[in-house]
């Protein structure tokens, strides 16, 4: 028989490792404009411990090697994700970028291809640069909101806000908002949806999950991205309060 | 809502009254009228809207920047940060910050990022870069001819990779790039001075974007949010542009410049004024920056960089301003 922890007792009462209730979001603070005035736009989310920093360039003349076989009337969005060396717990050798960060990178950018109305800026470039600083879980889905307030902070025309969270179903209770430790024992569901439309545009599972609980899993996440849309405004509402006034 | 009501009225033609606009989409000058009769003045938040907002739902209305169209129902949704405006049926939604578009006339300052073909390409700042035609500028020696073959070749003479120049818009081309000259004795190769970058929609449209200030500097305004700043008159580099001579008829060099070190303090402090007008997003011109460098004078060049002062000159700044507004 296992044995049983302090851990399991709070787990009776409904209570998260990190002493949360299921459906609570871990502290939440975002900035925009962190670069002002080297980047076009630039933004900072923080979940918990979960840090990430965004930046946008552009849109401005296409500069990379993809020049060659560019079609003049598309527009290229560039996206670059890289972790801190000391962002998790292990510290990373190289600052290279390796295969995952090469998928996020490609991940990111189809979600950010997906916001950014289409070929708005034909012939031109926007690049997008987040860097995870510190991961506790949630890092993914970080980067999508973070990516998103940078691209608000830049003036670049999109369609919607994407926003996203992580959930699961732990002990048939539905919980969102997964940190580090909880990762390693349940399954990480990692949803983005479009904040108004609530239209799904990122679905990403990591380990097991029973497809019952989907749906719940889903609406559950869904409630939390609503969450998260709310304060994301609120941020860019007070940047354009502190701005209305160079509106001549 | 009310107010909507009022604002839509005239708007409304046969039976598209059952769907309400979501935002006062009145005229400017309808606004105008309104605070002119005494009401309430409209304050820019509260047309607020961020992207995914809907503008409208009726039909008739063209789309304009910062707007896009929903494909599924129609409606007018914004797409960027800012507040809605109006112009006959044209709605557009201003945002700050954001992308520089450029018009005709516009001064601009910008960088030589490529020479090609008969071409300079020149980084200003917008999504494509600015494109100064070898014909569109005076040639050093103030000849005015066909350019020639040799004029091609010898183009990165005149101006190379890197250079800072100063240009007006004189065409925006289909695609959306922009077509410079340097035609008047205003614009050119710019001197010794420094570059400051900050968001296009804070520097204010004026009459004049070139100014000679009182501190002994001189700052070129480009509309596309960079900002020269130079210890020279005019910014401009000698010997680049014809009508070099002063009064006494003699072309002044490069060499002769002298530029002394309460030169340099003058830009440098200039250009932490720009910085911290640009971090209190306070609109930026001639006035603005005199009263910026008036209110730092209290303070060391360098201690223009902690944020606490920065905040100080933009709330001081912003107190003159608001005097200044009261005053006039």
């Amino acid at each position: 028989m296992a044995y049983r922890t302090h851990l399991d007792d709070l787990w009776e009462q409904q209570i998260r490792p990190d002493g949360r209730t299921p459906h609570e979001l871990r502290n939440i603070t975002c900035q925009m404009g962190i670069f002002h005035p080297q980047a076009s736009g630039s933004a900072s989310f923080n979940i918990g411990n979960t840090k990430v920093m965004a930046a946008v360039y552009g849109p401005h003349e296409v500069r990379s090697s993809q020049k060659k076989h560019h079609n003049p009337d598309k527009m290229i969005i560039n996206c670059e994700y890289s972790s801190a060396t000391f962002s998790s717990n292990e510290r990373k050798s190289s600052t290279k970028a390796d295969r995952k960060s090469m998928e996020i990178s490609s991940n990111l950018r189809s979600v950010m291809e997906h916001i950014i109305i289409p070929d708005i800026f034909p012939g031109s470039q926007i690049d997008v640069y987040v860097e995870l600083l510190q991961d506790d879980g949630g890092s993914y889905s970080a980067c999508i909101n973070a990516a998103t307030l940078a691209l608000v902070d830049a003036g670049i025309p999109i369609r919607d806000y994407a926003v996203a969270i992580t959930a699961t179903m732990s002990h048939s209770v539905c919980m969102v908002d997964i940190n580090a430790q909880e990762r390693g024992q349940c399954a990480e569901l990692t949803i983005g949806v479009l904040a108004q439309s609530n239209e799904i545009i990122v679905l990403e599972l990591a380990n097991l999950l029973q497809n019952f609980y989907l749906k719940d899993v889903l609406d559950e996440g869904i409630k939390g991205c609503a969450a998260i849309y709310k304060i994301l405004e609120e941020a860019v509402r007070q940047k354009f309060n502190k701005m209305e006034q160079s509106l001549v | 809502m009310s107010r909507n009501q009022e604002g839509e009225a005239p708007l409304i033609s046969g039976g598209s009254r059952r769907q309400v606009s979501l935002f006062d989409l009145r005229v400017r000058d309808e606004f105008a009228n309104d605070e002119a009769k005494g009401s309430a003045p409209v304050s820019r938040a509260a047309n607020y809207v961020t992207p995914g907002t809907i503008v409208t739902k009726e039909m008739g209305f063209m789309r304009g920047h910062g707007t896009f169209v929903n494909p599924s129902d129609q409606s007018l949704v914004a797409s960027v940060v800012g507040a809605v405006e109006r112009v006959n049926r044209l709605v557009t939604v201003r945002g700050i910050g954001g992308v520089y578009y450029g018009e005709v006339g516009d001064v601009v300052v910008g960088r030589i990022t490529k020479v090609m073909q008969k071409r300079w390409k020149v980084d200003i700042n917008g999504r494509l870069d600015g494109i100064l035609l070898l014909s569109s500028i005076n040639l050093p020696t103030g000849e005015l001819r066909r350019r020639s073959a040799e004029d091609e070749l010898g183009m990165r003479e005149v101006l190379k990779e890197g250079d800072v120049i100063s240009a007006e818009i004189q065409s925006v081309y289909n695609d959306g790039s922009l077509a410079l000259h340097t035609r008047s004795v205003k614009y050119g190769k710019l001197g010794p001075g420094t570059l400051v970058k900050v968001p296009s929609s804070i520097i204010k449209r004026r009459k004049n974007h070139i100014h000679n200030l009182p501190c002994g500097v001189s700052v070129i305004l480009g509309n596309n949010g960079y900002v020269w700043i130079s210890p020279l008159p005019n910014g401009r580099m000698p010997g680049t542009n014809l009508e070099e001579e002063d009064a006494d008829g003699k072309n002044t060099v490069l060499e002769e410049i002298r530029i002394t070190k309460a030169d340099r303090m003058a830009v440098a402090r200039l250009k932490n004024c720009i910085a911290a007008l640009s971090k209190s997003w306070l609109p930026i011109y001639d006035t603005s920056l005199m009263y910026a460098y008036e209110a730092s004078t209290k303070y060391e060049c360098g201690e223009l960089l902690r944020p606490d002062v920065m905040q100080e000159i933009g709330e001081l700044v912003r107190q003159q301003m608001a005097l200044e507004g009261a005053g006039s």
